[in-house]
């Protein structure tokens, strides 16, 4: 009995994840990693993908927050190559643009169910958006 | 698109949204940077350039809440092919009095703090 609660390790509650936000632009990655301190997650960032799988494994993140458009990768490139790793198969993913959402319908279809939220609306969409992503894993 | 023209703290600013300290110091230096790029690469018509700054700068003033100049660096992003010369300098003349307006709200204390005695 013992064994077998000493292996079982609870999922995080959903209001408290581990969260990794991913963008270029140190404005958009403060205001977004504030957001979801407020909202009661534990938040790291990264400027740029790299180091982001090592990061991702080593801190056990339940959901990774990547901007569409970063100057190295892009954030829908990233998000499936992050999907196509089995270490990483529970990882919720959440994209940010900066972009018109109209202009990115078509990604928004290709990328299924992960959410793609604009800056413009990061205080009201992102956190929700997080939780649900978390949920879908 | 016409710049819009409006000056009160609420059309600069969206109320009650987080604006982290660090993100706004952060703003406040980098944009003018970004903008004296801007203005030299509208003058010299490097479209793509113009494109590159405006969407940076749009991300920045959107995730604070600064929709009307992420509005005009919207407007100048999509636009920026078709415009060139004295038009295009222009709507970069209208982007940077935007920025000094939302520069000059974000400087000022929050209304709670203003109350205080």
């Amino acid at each position: 009995m013992s064994t077998r609660l000493d292996k079982f390790t609870p999922p995080a509650p959903a209001s408290i994840l581990r969260v990794l936000v991913i963008d270029d632009d140190d404005v958009a990655r403060d205001v977004i990693v504030d957001v979801l301190e407020h909202d009661g997650h534990t938040v790291t960032s990264l400027p740029s993908p790299i180091g982001a799988t090592k990061h991702i494994v080593d801190q056990h993140v339940n959901v990774v927050v990547l901007d569409l458009m970063m100057p190295s990768m892009r954030g829908d490139k990233l998000a499936t190559l992050l999907g196509r790793n089995p270490k990483l198969k529970n990882l919720g993913v959440v994209l940010v643009t900066s972009a018109r959402l109209e202009d990115v319908s078509a990604l928004t279809e290709a990328m299924g169910s992960i959410a793609i939220v604009s800056k413009n609306g990061i205080q009201a969409d992102l956190c929700p958006a997080v939780r649900r992503a978390a949920r879908s894993r | 698109m016409p710049a819009p023209e409006g000056n009160s703290e609420a059309e600069l600013l969206l109320p009650g949204l987080r604006r982290p300290p660090r993100a706004v110091e952060t703003f406040l230096k980098r944009a003018p940077e970004d903008l004296a790029l801007l203005q030299l690469a509208a003058c010299e018509d490097r479209h793509d350039e113009v494109r590159r700054i405006a969407h940076k700068l749009k991300g920045s003033a959107g995730s604070l809440g600064a929709v009307q100049l992420a509005q005009l660096c919207e407007g100048l992003q999509y636009s920026s092919n078709e415009l060139s010369g004295e038009p295009l300098r222009e709507r970069v003349v209208s982007l940077e009095q935007a920025y000094q307006r939302v520069s000059a709200a974000l400087q000022r204390p929050a209304p709670a703090e203003r109350a205080a005695p």
